[in-house]
């Protein structure tokens, strides 16, 4: 088939362009880049196989400017020609094939009927680009992929190398399941999780066997506890009655016994339980009651005694018993009479000094009435005129002497002064040592010396006082003043005064005729004494007072205990009639039969209380009445009650054996039930089985998936044999034939080595012609001769395809760009042989490529 | 009027098909409960009895666990004073107990073990005749008599209630149940029976309506294929004879199955996530269930073929949707028969791999290929008893290969 002429009408950019001579065996389409080569291309192939895609929006060479893409194409067939191709994009795409004839046929959208093979594989094939011979130069796996491609696959590109796919679905396959096990295949795993699954389904078939004969043993162990209980129950009861319920009943017994020997007890209400004992306790209370009295008798006549010794004032040496209740009295008594005894011979001896006459009770008053105050204040007044007087005469005495003396020294002067200084130096020691002993506490040191101290001191003061009288007026003329008599009136008169205030009291003249203050000490030392004799008188008078009324008091006392004793006597003498009545009655008239059973009913009445007592303390938390109703329900069954100590032994023994027994039972059954529970935990042959089933349905789904997958695997290695035995001995056969020529008989040859690689054999030489060897159609060949071996192929491929067919246009696209002349020179050579039968375009944007070809090929040039 | 309950294949102890163990033992769980509910509605219905139409048990599989709920289960039944009818199926047959040695069971409760039918009659308290039961059971595991037409007419005015384990030929799903003790409608009619409560088929249908012949259908789907609410017919036979059926569902687990095959336009996974969500609140509006075990079976032309063959994807899936459904425990998708959309037509003929490829596979289907030559036995994971059975699997595995032959043959973005 060729091409013979087109027209764009728009088709990409290209409108209405016309393409009239393509009439030759090879065209060269000319044009720099975005000149419109591709889209030339595509026209063209889209006039031999219709609008792909057929929506407008959607195809890459729809004019966007309203314009219908379309065009008309014109070819020659073998059989002749010319065809005409139009085909117009609207809605749909609509198409008209017309022949030779002139007769036109719908021809839609299908491929013209010359194309006999798709659209995709003629793109593939028939197409060859730049980048096909590019992808040569990964030398790695650049032939292998020649070989799928070219040689395996006839050339399109779309399909994946089958041994790519071939060996893709093996390692699927493989990953799920291997016929001999190897490696880590889905179906491995599954097994081996089956195998664990039946060893575990035998051990939950064991599992449940044991399980229920667990539980049998558990039900035996039950029947076996239940009996033992019940034995052990029995014999509680027993064990109950014998240590429990028979003390309780001996006990209830021993009480019941008591209280019926006791008595109606209402008969002995208000006696003792010792009436013998009562009789002679009340007896002897009489008797003391006497004694009693007889006490009070002599206490009576004690109290006469004192009553009379106060009232007769004196004689107080009576005979008392030794513990008399006056005895402190009386001892204050003495006391009070001895004081004022002392008193009164203080105050005898007093009067003694300083009166003329006896003591007598009438100075009292005359005494007493001297106030110590006025009476020193008198004296003061006295010694004052007494001093003037003696002063006054002892001036005009000494102006006397004076005169007698006046050559005589003054002897008496100077010594009263030396007097003085040494009595006064002491009078300071002493009340320096005074302070001294104050300090350190010794206050009656401090007194004495204070005293000594103002002893010396006033002493210096005499000395001092006269020193100074001595020297005063010696030879001075006598003063002048009061005259010396009217001085001694003066004192005279002081002196009736003092007097006067002690009027009444026999004092001797003498102690008037220089009173001074030693009056006043004696006198009050003198009131002092009268005054202690008066307080010992009241004291005295006190004492007895006392005395009295507690005599009195004790006299009523006695009186009053007297008349209770009388009393209490006479109660118990009743008391005492009236319990030997009653004795006598209980007795039958005997009163000491009376006192016998009493005291034995008494007795037997304590005895049931004490039994009551401890059968409470000893049985605390029992439930008597539960005990008491048990033991009358016994008793009604005729239980025995006198059990042997061997046989309650026995019972013991046989409830300690039981008990033991019965916790043996108890672990048992607790282990077995433990193991019920662990085995029960355990997954049962129902759940294993499930995960069998499981397995074995993911098994079942794992062994279809690759079962699938192999076969699969082995249609397309079978598809792929058949196609390869189909195609590739005339595709060999071909391209042996391009590449004698294009390496000018350099290689002879190709084939397939055992794994399928492919080989070229160099030609035979004269010396060597036995011993061709092959070479594989990679590397070390050269990258020259690898492209030419690539064109063979490629065109034989293509003419294989034609075979029987339409010789469909090739085309090329840059092919030769990046060769050398001397390569390109051997591929026009390729080009001449192939261009007899088919037409090929070459696509460059090389205007030199284009003229050496237009001249080597003597290629048509069209310009875009 | 008589009143009964009819159960049938408890399948006691059966095993689960889920990949979780924790959701397998809630199936096996919730069997009990099921088994339990039944037991309790028997109770508060007051029915007169309870029949079981074989399959109790499951094999010789009954653990002692499974053993004392069930004794504990009857034993509630003897106690309400209701009787309990047994006859053997072909997973429980007389002649393999369950278990070794015999059980306790409760006075109340019959057996029919034997191929040859029993009667038993119910009487009420007075003593007057309530229905009579007809019943006979498997002996074997593999029973292939007829034993429904062996069954004695009706000899009296008293309704007779048959009680079998059989395949009836015709019944729905039949196929997928082992044909055991099979019989035809008409074996069951002209016996003057007035109800035949059956058991096997696993499918709760009635297969004849004179007299009324029921399978009640097994009490909790076991499997993804047993979907549907499930549970035992509350039957009252009335005194002028007519029957009256009321479905009581007792599993609390219910199986739910979602096909999605026109998955041409989903592209994305959420787009498969809504559908599936669409379909199953449609589907479990219609029944109520407690929890729900969902199986999402994707066939068909997809253009997420590559991404929901990947199991970390799908699990993601199945993930978000047992998130995303109220009250499902588990969502299983199946894509393994999803196939990538590819235009295979366009390649057939073609002068290359994938062509030849396509033409084998013609070829095959055309029946000018023989499978059992293109791939050798040992190749195949799966064994088989012949040749045919070997070719009748390898053309079950034909499905969409083109397409999945394309998808690998192309390149990316060829297809």
């Amino acid at each position: 088939m060729k091409i013979l002429s087109c027209h764009i009408d728009a088709f990409g950019a290209m409108r209405d362009r016309s393409f009239p001579d393509l009439d030759a065996p090879v065209v060269v389409v000319e044009g720099s880049n975005e000149a419109g080569k591709s889209t030339f291309f595509h026209f063209l192939q889209t006039m031999l196989y219709g609008v792909y895609p057929v929506r407008e929006e959607s195809h890459p060479y729809a004019p966007r400017d309203g314009v219908r893409l379309g065009g008309r194409l014109s070819l020659e067939a073998g059989n002749g020609g010319p065809y005409t191709v139009s085909r117009l994009l609207r809605s749909t795409v609509t198409g008209d094939f017309a022949g030779p004839d002139g007769r036109s046929e719908k021809l839609g959208n299908r491929n013209v009927r010359f194309m006999h093979i798709s659209r995709d594989v003629y793109q593939a094939i028939y197409a060859l680009s730049l980048y096909d011979l590019v992808a040569l130069q990964d030398k790695e796996k650049a032939w292998q992929r020649v070989q799928d491609r070219l040689v395996g696959g006839l050339g399109v590109d779309f399909i994946r190398p089958i041994r790519e796919v071939v060996r893709q679905i093996d390692a699927e396959a493989s990953a799920l399941w291997r016929p001999d096990l190897r490696g880590n295949s889905e179906s491995k795993r599954i097994d081996a999780r089956q195998k664990i699954l039946k060893q575990e389904m035998r051990e939950a078939k064991v599992r449940d066997q044991e399980l229920r004969d667990l539980t049998g043993e558990v039900e035996q162990y039950e029947r076996e506890d239940r009996e033992l209980r019940e034995e052990r129950a029995r014999l509680r009861t027993e064990k109950h009655r014998i240590e429990r319920l028979r003390p309780i009943r001996n006990h209830l017994q021993g009480i019941a016994d008591a209280w019926r020997e006791a008595g109606d007890q209402e008969e002995l209400v208000g006696l003792q339980d010792d009436p013998g004992a009562t009789l002679e306790e009340i007896a002897r209370k009489i008797v003391e009651l006497d004694n009693e009295r007889q006490q009070l008798e002599s206490e009576r006549e004690v109290a006469g005694c004192v009553l009379a010794a106060v009232e007769a004032g004196a004689g107080f040496d009576l005979n008392m018993p030794s513990d008399n209740p006056y005895d402190g009295l009386l001892r204050d008594r003495k006391r009070a009479e001895d004081e004022l005894q002392g008193a009164e011979r203080a105050l005898i001896e007093q009067a003694r000094d300083m009166l003329t006459a006896a003591w007598d009770d009438g100075f009292a008053d005359a005494l007493e009435r001297i106030a110590p105050a006025e009476l020193r204040e008198r004296i003061n007044r006295f010694e004052n005129v007494q001093r003037a007087a003696d002063t006054r005469r002892q001036a005009e005495e000494t102006q006397k002497q004076a005169a007698a003396m006046q050559q005589a020294s003054e002897p008496d002067a100077g010594a009263l002064r030396k007097t003085f200084r040494n009595q006064a130096m002491l009078a300071g020691l002493l009340l320096l040592g005074a302070c001294v002993a104050v300090a350190l506490g010794s206050m009656e040191l401090a007194i004495g010396l204070g005293v000594a101290g103002a002893g010396f001191g006033y002493m210096a003061w005499q000395a001092r006082t006269q020193a100074r009288r001595t020297p005063a007026s010696p030879t001075a003329p006598f003063a002048a003043g009061r005259p010396l008599e009217e001085i001694e009136a003066d004192v005279a008169a002081r002196r009736a005064d003092v007097r006067e205030l002690m009027a009444g009291l026999p004092v001797p003249d003498s102690r008037f005729d220089r009173p001074d203050m030693a009056l006043v000490s004696e006198v009050r030392s003198f009131q002092d004494a009268v005054g202690a004799r008066r307080t010992a008188q009241e004291r005295l008078a006190q004492r007895m007072g006392e005395l009295q009324a507690m005599a009195r008091r004790e006299e009523s006392r006695i009186a009053e205990a007297h008349r209770d004793l009388a009393q209490e006597c006479a109660s118990l003498e009743t008391e005492q009639d009236a319990l030997k009545e009653r004795l006598r009655e209980l007795g039958g008239g005997d009163p000491e039969e009376g006192i016998r059973l009493v005291s034995a009913r008494k007795r037997a009445r304590q005895l049931a209380e004490t039994l009551e007592e401890k059968l409470a303390t000893d049985y605390a938390g029992e439930d008597m009445a539960k005990a008491r109703q048990e033991i009358e329900t016994l008793d009604r069954q005729g239980a025995a009650w006198d059990a042997a100590d061997e046989e309650a032994i026995a019972v013991n023994e046989r409830l300690a054996a039981l008990d033991e027994e019965i916790n043996a039972l108890t672990e048992k059954r607790t282990a077995a039930g433990k193991d019920i529970e662990n085995r029960s935990a355990q997954p049962t042959r129902a759940a294993l089985e499930s995960e069998q089933e499981q397995l074995e349905s993911e098994l079942d789904v794992v062994k279809e998936r690759h079962d699938r997958l192999r076969l699969l695997q082995h249609i397309v290695r079978e598809a792929d044999r058949r196609f390869r035995e189909e195609h590739q001995p005339d595709v060999l056969q071909r391209a042996s034939g391009y590449v004698q020529t294009v390496t000018g008989g350099r290689y002879e040859r190709f084939d397939y080595d055992e794994d399928e690689r492919l080989r070229v054999y160099p030609a035979r030489d004269s010396q060597h012609s036995s011993h061709v060897r092959p070479w594989s159609v990679e590397a070390p060949l050269s990258q020259g001769t690898l492209d030419q071996m690539y064109l063979a192929i490629r065109f034989a491929l293509i003419d294989h395809l034609d075979e029987d067919q339409e010789s469909l246009p090739v085309f090329l696209d840059e092919v030769f760009v990046n060769w050398d002349r001397e390569r390109r020179a051997r591929c026009y050579d390729i080009f001449s042989e192939a261009a007899v039968r088919r037409q090929v375009f070459v696509f460059t944007c090389h205007p030199w490529l284009a003229e050496e070809m237009e001249q080597a090929l003597s290629a048509k040039r069209i310009l875009l | 009027m008589f009143r009964f309950l009819h159960l049938a294949d408890i399948h006691l102890d059966t095993t689960f098909l889920c990949r979780s163990e924790s959701l397998r033992a809630r199936l096996r769980d919730a069997l009990r409960r099921a088994f339990e509910r039944a037991v309790g509605t028997a109770i508060a219905e007051k029915v007169h009895a309870v029949l079981i139409a074989g399959d109790l048990f499951d094999n010789q599989r009954l653990s002692f666990v499974t053993e004392e709920f069930l004794l504990e289960q009857l034993r509630r039944l003897d106690a309400a004073g209701i009787p309990c009818f047994y006859c053997t199926g072909n997973h429980d047959p007389s002649g393999r107990p369950p278990r070794s040695g015999n059980m306790d069971w409760p006075d109340r409760f019959q057996i029919f073990g034997e191929s040859r039918p029993a009667s038993h009659m119910i009487k009420n308290a007075s003593g007057e005749p309530l229905a009579c039961i007809v019943g006979a059971g498997h002996k074997t595991s593999e029973e292939g008599a007829n034993l429904a037409a062996s069954f004695p007419k009706a000899e009296s005015h008293v309704p007779h209630v048959g009680l079998l384990h059989t395949q009836v030929t015709s019944a729905k799903e039949a196929a997928d149940h082992d044909r055991y003790a099979p019989c035809a409608v008409e074996h069951l009619q002209g016996k003057g029976y007035a109800y035949w409560a059956l058991g096997h088929v696993h499918k709760r249908q009635r297969v004849a309506d004179d007299p009324e012949a029921w399978y009640s259908g097994n009490i909790q789907g076991r499997h993804p294929g047993e979907t549907g609410a499930k549970g035992g017919l509350l039957v009252t036979i009335r005194d002028g004879g007519r029957v009256e059926t009321e479905f009581r569902a007792f599993a609390p687990i219910q199986w739910a199955e979602i096909v999605l095959d026109d998955l041409e336009d989903a592209h994305t996974v959420d787009d498969v996530r809504r559908r599936v969500a669409a379909d199953f609140s449609a589907q479990a509006g219609k029944d109520a269930a407690e929890a729900w075990m969902l199986r999402v079976r994707l066939a068909g032309r997809t253009p997420l073929a590559q991404e929901l063959r990947d199991p970390v994807q799908r699990q993601d899936l199945e993930d978000s949707l047992c998130s995303a459904l109220d009250d499902v425990l588990e969502v299983e998708v199946k894509a393994d028969q999803v196939a990538p959309v590819v235009d295979v037509d366009k390649h057939r003929g073609e002068p290359h791999s994938l062509g030849s490829v396509l033409d084998l596979l013609d070829g095959i289907r055309e029946g000018r290929e023989n499978l059992n030559d293109l791939i050798p036995p040992d190749a195949l994971a799966r064994t088989f008893d012949s040749e045919e059975e070997r070719e009748a699997y390898l053309h079950s595995l034909l499905r969409d290969l083109d397409s999945e032959a394309a998808y690998r043959l192309l390149r990316e973005g060829a297809a």
